[in-house]
């Protein structure tokens, strides 16, 4: 297992991808698919996608009704 | 298997002063017809199932039918619509063991939240164990598991 790097804050509500070893964010934005844009113009391969959570929010899992 | 919650920053708040975000989160390739996508996913026992943002479904060529469709609550809004999809495959590496699978999943007619794996395609065919206290996530393949688990180093295939 190996530890995941932590992502800035500034990330914090935003899509990102990371590389294929997670070491390092790729990209990032706003939606899925301007993040899967911006890595297909970089040309990255084996990315990882993730959502990262709010800075100020707390997420209350699926079953959370709003 | 095990796998590392991932840790995130966040505003410190009362109850929460450390600032810090710890998920189960384990990274999860989805497959489908025509391409594949991979997330780091939530495992999350308080889902009833699986499920993709809608992004996902034509990247990977998902066919996605009206009659297929239920709805989801709690991600977001109440009675999203989402659609079931077939012959879809998940699968998960760690170390030097892979684990993949054919699973119901379905996918969000929204894409603002992350990918969850729920008990339906995911945790039904686990036994999971919370590490609380070093925060690693541990799932071994359980009785309903039908997929393949295979050791890259020594392509044996073990179940």
């Amino acid at each position: 297992m190996d530890k995941v790097p932590l992502v800035s804050l500034e990330l914090s509500g935003k899509w990102i991808a990371w590389d294929e070893l997670h070491t390092h964010v790729v990209a990032s934005g706003a939606s899925l698919a301007d993040v899967h844009e911006e890595v297909e113009k970089k040309g990255e391969k084996n990315v990882w996608f993730d959502k990262v959570p709010s800075r100020t929010d707390f997420f209350g899992g699926a079953a959370f009704h709003k | 298997m095990k796998f590392e919650y991932k840790i995130y920053p966040r505003d410190p708040v009362p109850g929460a002063p450390e600032g810090l975000i710890f998920q189960p989160k384990i990274p999860i390739t989805v497959y489908g017809p025509t391409g594949k996508i991979s997330f780091d996913a939530l495992v999350d026992t308080g889902a009833d199932h699986t499920i993709f943002p809608r992004f996902n479904a034509s990247h990977i060529g998902a066919p996605l039918h009206e009659k297929n469709v239920s709805y989801t609550n709690g991600i977001g809004s109440d009675g999203i619509k989402s659609f079931y999809a077939e012959g879809i495959e998940l699968e998960m590496k760690v170390d030097n063991e892979i684990c993949r699978w054919t699973a119901p999943v379905w996918f969000s007619e929204q894409d603002d939240f992350p990918a969850l794996l729920g008990r339906k395609g995911f945790l039904e065919y686990f036994t999971a164990t919370f590490d609380g206290e070093n925060s690693i996530l541990t799932l071994e393949p359980n009785g309903n598991f039908s997929g393949n688990v295979v050791n890259i180093w020594d392509h044996d295939k073990i179940s």
